[in-house]
């Protein structure tokens, strides 16, 4: 087998096959997203609000895997390879469709690149760049 | 009773003249090379460091006095390795014969160093197949906590539940064992114990609500011959009657009863800590962390065997004696420090004890035949309890630190859930000058706890715990201790939380790392600095001491900042560009001054 593609199965139940064919709810509302981010465990590895904590921030504009709603979608369904559980069986597909929308509802901050000790702190280092978000492969 | 600071006697010492001849070092050295057998490497020679504490009292004393502190600030670096990977590099190496050992952190490589050539090139190298799934599943970055010596064979953990031994001569894969269900949250950091010819392993997951464990596998072919949960039925516990006898607690099933239901199933007690193991009385003993979730009102009860220290016979993993610390644990006080085996006087009366320092911030002496508890003393601020009822074995708590998802934010709890010192901080302990050396942390915490819902290879945890520092403004320290005072003897003061463990020698020097990257040589003694060199990354590892074969004293420890400060430290991360943080409360400087990066260094004496 190939390891990269095995996942951990949240909750032990194997996700459902070609979920991104099925259709998708008409409505998904963020704050039901909220809670099921706390309720299924995500804010023990994301952080609370999704900030980073043993995993990556959630919040910060920048996505290993893509930050499309779809793209997004699979990461929670089917898992990731570096031990992002997949969560398609326990939770199903509309449930993690409404935590895409709580995730793409948060407001991605100014990307500041620097960091600065410097009198002034970062306002030394000059105006931070526009908010945006992109898509980065490590 | 205070302890004397003249010459104490000898005791056997090998190395204790710092003038020994260079015929004895010469045939030292070619004793060193000669492979070790069981019986030898296991009472440790002491130009050698074959097992995560030195010994199995778990000292992390060594009877080298080349290094002293009288020449400790001639201490320079001689060599350095990076090891090519960023994770938090806790644990220590071993030195085995003229070879020195090196496990990183997943993906858990294993190094073999020819300390005979010059700049110490590899004689080979292992990279196991470990999964990727052990980074999601580790609840505080992917460390590894070092390997054992034993029988020609290099044993240690992966991270995703495998024990392997590796030929310590040839680099060649012995055995490989699966120990532990990734796919419940079950990882395997810590670094095996061996004892005889058993293999004792225990996973983490104390935040994915494992159901804790320790197996003893055959040391020749890897096999599990026992098993032992750390809570459940006394049947899967391995206590059984006549043979399991605690010195506070009566009757069947303790650790069933003290819990709701069918609850120890998803209860955590990991086991991630180190073992010790007294010869005579043939017991291993070990400490059990946290109780899941951190609600506590999920779980009322006391939830044994979790807080707690457990004594076992190596041979079956019977239960002999347990002691709870921390009864119904409502703020994460793993109980998996090191258990220190040392003579201790209480009452002026010497008795063969168990020292450990406790997560909760209590300091506590043990009977080790019995459990009894023979002193507890706090060695930092403690809020939760006034003190521990020796009668009881019990804490006295302070009802108003009790924490649960119903009593919302409780403010002010000592020390954090980080402990008085980490558990991944082991103490060591000089017979010369009696005392202990720690590093700890002078942290308080806010508990905000809330209901938790178990989902199988989940976080199950159900607490936000913000930190800051306790009295004094400072975050850490190193200090010495005695505990047959219960009284600190001095402290050095650090800014940030100290994260290494401790070193001491005959040459009455103690050796520790600090968070911000700073390598420091302090007199055992007084606490005085005698040298300090900055590593290129914060400590979080363990330094060691060896002779070479060129007979001179050397001390190895890694730099690479990690653990529980890859999460805490915010901004010390510069490898993911998908994963950007701020600095974070109440360490804001620290990444100005450090970042992450694995690298092992070994300190000589310069003319």
């Amino acid at each position: 087998m190939d390891r990269d593609q095995d996942r951990i199965a949240a909750g032990g139940v194997l996700p459902a096959a070609n979920a991104l064919a099925a259709r998708r709810p008409a409505k998904a509302d963020p704050e039901v997203g909220a809670s099921l981010f706390g309720a299924m465990n995500c804010d023990g590895c994301h952080g609370g609000g999704a900030i980073g904590w043993v995993g990556p921030s959630l919040v910060d504009g920048r996505w290993r895997y893509g930050g499309s709603d779809e793209e997004i979608f699979t990461s929670i369904f089917y898992g990731r390879p570096k031990g992002m559980p997949a969560y398609g069986g326990v939770m199903g597909s509309d449930a993690v469709w409404t935590v895409v929308a709580y995730l793409k509802a948060q407001p991605v901050p100014p990307v500041v690149p620097t960091t600065s000790w410097l009198p002034g702190g970062n306002a030394a280092a000059g105006p931070p760049e526009q908010s945006k978000t992109r898509d980065t492969q490590p | 009773m205070e302890r004397g600071l003249g010459p104490l006697p000898s005791s056997g010492a090998e190395d204790q003249d710092p003038c020994m001849s260079a015929r004895t070092l010469a045939l030292f050295a070619l004793l060193a090379a000669v492979p070790a057998r069981p019986a030898v490497a296991q009472t440790a020679s002491d130009g050698e460091w074959t097992m995560p504490g030195k010994d199995y009292a778990s000292t992390r004393y060594s009877r080298l006095a080349r290094i002293t502190r009288d020449n400790g600030s001639r201490l320079r670096p001689v060599w350095t390795f990076s090891t090519g990977v960023l994770a938090g590099h806790q644990g220590q190496p071993l030195v085995v014969g003229n070879t020195m050992y090196v496990v990183t952190p997943w993906p858990n490589v294993l190094y073999a160093f020819d300390l005979t050539q010059e700049g110490y090139p590899l004689k080979w190298k292992y990279r196991p197949d470990v999964s990727p799934n052990a980074i999601g599943e580790s609840c505080c970055d992917v460390i590894n906590r070092g390997a054992f010596y034993a029988d020609g064979k290099i044993v240690y953990n992966l991270l995703d539940g495998h024990t392997v031994a590796v030929d310590a001569g040839s680099g060649r894969e012995m055995w490989k064992t699966q120990i532990a269900d990734l796919a419940a949250g079950e990882t395997t950091p810590m670094a095996p114990f061996v004892v005889k010819n058993r293999v004792i392993v225990g996973p983490s997951g104390g935040e994915f609500g494992i159901y804790g464990w320790v197996k003893g596998l055959d040391l020749e072919t890897g096999k599990v011959v026992w098993t032992a949960r750390n809570i459940g039925p006394d049947a899967d516990v391995l206590a059984r009657p006549g043979t399991f006898k605690p010195f506070y607690d009566q009757g069947a099933e303790l650790a069933k009863r003290s819990w709701p239901d069918s609850a120890y199933r998803t209860g955590g007690a990991p086991v991630w800590g180190w073992m010790s193991y007294d010869p005579e009385l043939d017991l291993v003993y070990y400490g059990v962390g946290n109780p899941s979730p951190y609600n506590a009102e999920q779980r009322p009860g006391d939830n044994k065997w979790t807080g707690s220290v457990l004594a076992r016979r190596p041979g079956d993993g019977a239960l002999v004696w347990a002691y709870q610390f921390t009864p119904h644990d409502n703020w994460d006080y793993d109980a998996v420090s090191s258990m220190v085996l040392a003579d201790v006087k209480i009452g002026g009366r010497a008795r063969k004890a168990l020292v450990t320092f406790n997560k909760n911030g209590f300091q506590y002496t043990l009977d080790r035949a019995t459990g009894e508890v023979l002193a507890a003393a706090p060695y930092v601020q403690v809020s939760w309890a006034r003190g521990i009822d020796l009668k009881t074995g019990r804490p006295v708590l302070d009802s108003t630190k009790l924490t649960g998802a119903s009593k919302g934010n409780v403010k002010d709890v000592c020390p954090s859930l980080e402990g008085g010192v980490s558990p991944a901080s082991p103490p060591a302990y000089s017979p010369r000058t009696g005392w202990f050396y720690t590093s700890t942390n002078n942290m308080c915490m806010d508990f905000a706890a809330t209901p938790a819902q178990h989902v199988r290879g989940t976080p199950y945890i159900g607490a936000g715990t913000p930190y800051h520092a306790g009295p004094g403004g400072h975050l850490g320290s190193f200090m010495a201790w005695d505990a047959s005072t219960g009284k600190k003897v001095w402290e050095n003061t650090e800014h940030f939380p100290n994260w290494s463990g401790a070193l001491v020698t005959a040459g009455d020097v103690a050796f520790y790392g600090t968070l911000d990257g700073w390598f420091k040589a302090v007199d055992a003694r007084t606490g005085k600095l005698l040298s300090k060199f900055k590593v290129g990354s914060g400590v979080v590892g363990n330094p060691i001491t060896y002779l070479g074969p060129d007979g001179k004293q050397y001390v190895a420890v890694y730099a690479g900042i990690g653990g529980d400060w890859f999460l805490l430290a915010g901004d010390v991360r510069s490898d993911d560009p998908a994963d950007v943080r701020p600095p974070s409360d109440p360490y804001k400087d620290i990444g100005r001054h450090t970042s992450q990066g694995g690298i092992v260094w070994i300190f000589g004496l310069g003319e």
